[in-house]
């Protein structure tokens, strides 16, 4: 199939990029910026197939990064349970919790779907600065240990690195198969008309659960990872703000483009960071690159990036034709 | 109920706030039947259509299909129960391409598991391969072959049209509900839509329910035809019974004065 192997093609090309990255930017500094942008990158995938192929908006995913990372960090730092096992957990308590929230409030459409995910956020970030005793509270959960696999601790930042390049490249393997596929079809045709998608006999709500459960499990690997990677974690990294900024990524990334939205992860994870010389006026500077962001490429990274190839296609018929 | 009836609703009734919209309806379409329901605006013919798709509320009365009561069963079970409509305004997937348009039509009876896509098992790659050739079938059934590549939102209005039964009749239907078919389409497209319809009903053997204001194409291609007038059902019979009906006359050009 054609579309598989350019899929293959593309992923391939982006994790060797992924791999040299680190080696070029050889500073203990930029390898945390880019494990960061992985992380993020892994919610951003999943969050891509719910808003942008299933087009159902959820401003609480920064809770579901949250609960894994939490439920994980007491699993592993207060109960002692091996790594391997809480982030698991973690994984699955997200999930599990998007399936029981998912189940109601799915069947709300646009705005209302909007701020009920956004009332559930808010509850979430509350409960982890009040209970004090399980979270911490608003000072934050410290000592939670480091990754181990098979018994080795994974010490060194490099490995963690690379760790989270492999856990990304798998969830756009996963969701660049599904988009291709009787599944992907049913989200996309969801999201034009459910009318029609239910005229040929696709079960909406049973669709929209599932790619809803689906992000949320990516939203939970990614939450383990950032736990165990920090070792220390406060409320303040999964509140509305960090939902919305996931929101913003995909968009500024493509909607309808994975790849897309990765690039839209690394670059608002990496921007903030690079416009810490401008000190004072940073925030200003990040906001207007992405009003001219959006001017410029109102279909996002992604739709730019064809624009300009189809205008080098055209450029190169041109000169073959003269 | 006879072996010939595939589709028969009794005493319909539905209520929006103060308006009954349709009440005590009967209707049946009868196997390999082209049935059509004609009536003047707000007549509740929409209504009928939503009610007997399950897309829309039935307060009161029995949906029948082949001796099983429906009434109560979500849309997707009856469209996965063969029973496939396509809607008055165009309701295409504007986000993909032509082809991939009618794929989706297959989504209930070609069938891989969640996780044989996810790992690409042969499974996979022979169910896409049947759905690919499937869609590809309709798509030249209804002359659409030229156009797989491109995006659906790029194609004319009445090419868009053509796609919607493509993607109907991927979903391998037994009752095909059309509802205004030939809206928005100008002469020599209402015709080719009809030559279509009859097409379908006789070659694939689908029986059809058509809901349509083009009394030619009705007319040309109906056997059997039931009138609703303000929710209720004021005549049924051939199309030249019907055009001598005088309630039918009367429902459409209004009463004498005098």
């Amino acid at each position: 199939m054609d579309s598989f192997r350019k899929n293959l093609l593309g992923l391939a090309a982006l994790m060797a990029l992924l791999a040299v990255a680190p080696l070029l930017l050889g500073n203990d500094y930029y390898l945390t910026v880019l494990t960061l942008s992985a992380i993020n990158a892994i919610i951003v995938v999943g969050l891509n197939l719910l808003l942008g192929h299933a087009g159902q908006i959820s401003l609480g995913h920064g809770a579901f990064y949250g609960l894994a990372a939490y439920t994980s960090a007491i699993l592993t730092a207060t109960l002692g349970l091996p790594v391997f096992l809480g982030g698991l957990a973690g994984v699955l308590c997200a999930g599990v919790v998007a399936l029981a929230i998912g189940i109601p409030t799915l069947k709300l459409h646009g705005h209302y779907l909007a701020m009920a995910t956004l009332g559930f956020g808010l509850i979430v970030y509350i409960v982890f600065n009040e209970a004090v005793g399980l979270t911490g509270g608003p000072s934050g959960f410290t000592g939670i240990p480091r990754l181990s696999l098979a018994g080795m601790e994974l010490t060194s930042d490099l490995g963690y690195y690379y760790l989270c390049a492999g856990c990304l490249g798998l969830v756009i393997l996963v969701a660049l198969n599904l988009i291709d596929s009787r599944t992907g079809r049913a989200l996309r045709a969801l999201h034009t008309s459910e009318k029609a998608a239910q005229a040929v006999g696709v079960d909406i709500a049973r669709y929209k659960l599932a790619v809803f459960v689906l992000s949320a499990l990516y939203a939970g690997l990614a939450g383990v990872l950032y736990a165990h990677y920090l070792t220390f974690i406060a409320p303040a990294s999964f509140g509305f703000l960090y939902s919305v900024e996931l929101i913003v990524m995909v968009v500024l990334g493509g909607m309808s483009s994975i790849f897309g939205s990765v690039a839209g992860a690394f670059f608002l994870t990496a921007l903030p960071e690079f416009l810490r010389a401008f000190e004072n006026i940073e925030i200003l500077l990040f906001g207007a690159i992405l009003i001219v962001c959006m001017i410029f490429l109102p279909e996002g990274l992604a739709g730019g990036v064809r624009a300009v190839r189809a205008r080098l296609f055209r450029r190169a018929k041109g000169a073959g034709d003269a | 109920m006879p072996e010939s009836t595939l589709l028969r609703c009794t005493g319909l009734g539905v209520r929006f706030g103060g308006v009954q919209a349709l009440s005590q309806v009967d209707f049946t379409a009868e196997k390999g039947r082209i049935t059509s329901i004609i009536g003047p605006n707000g007549a509740g013919k929409t209504t009928l259509l939503n009610a007997i798709s399950g897309m829309g509320p039935c307060d009161t009365g029995t949906i029948l299909c082949l001796g099983q009561d429906i009434t109560s069963a979500p849309a997707h079970l009856r469209a996965k129960n063969g029973m496939v409509r396509t809607f008055q305004n165009l309701e295409v997937f504007s986000n993909m391409s032509v082809l991939e348009n009618v794929m989706t039509g297959c989504h209930t009876f070609v069938r891989y598991s969640f996780l044989d896509a996810v790992f690409k098992t042969p499974r996979y790659f022979s169910g896409e391969r049947r759905v690919r050739e499937i869609a590809e079938a309709q798509l030249a059934f209804v002359g659409l072959s030229d156009s797989a590549a491109i995006p659906a939102a790029e194609l004319s209005f009445g090419s868009q049209r053509m796609l919607e039964l493509a993607r109907a009749l991927a979903a391998d239907p037994w009752l095909l509900i059309l509802d205004e078919p030939a809206a928005g389409l100008n002469m020599r497209e209402t015709k080719a839509l009809g030559d279509l319809i009859v097409r379908m009903n006789r070659e694939l053997g689908l029986t059809i329910v058509l809901v349509e204001h083009d009394m030619d194409l009705i007319m040309r291609i109906s056997h059997r035809i039931s009138v609703l007038c303000f929710g209720e059902i004021i005549a049924v019979g051939s199309p030249g019974e019907i055009q001598k009906n005088p309630k039918v006359i009367t429902a459409y050009l209004g009463e004498d004065e005098d």
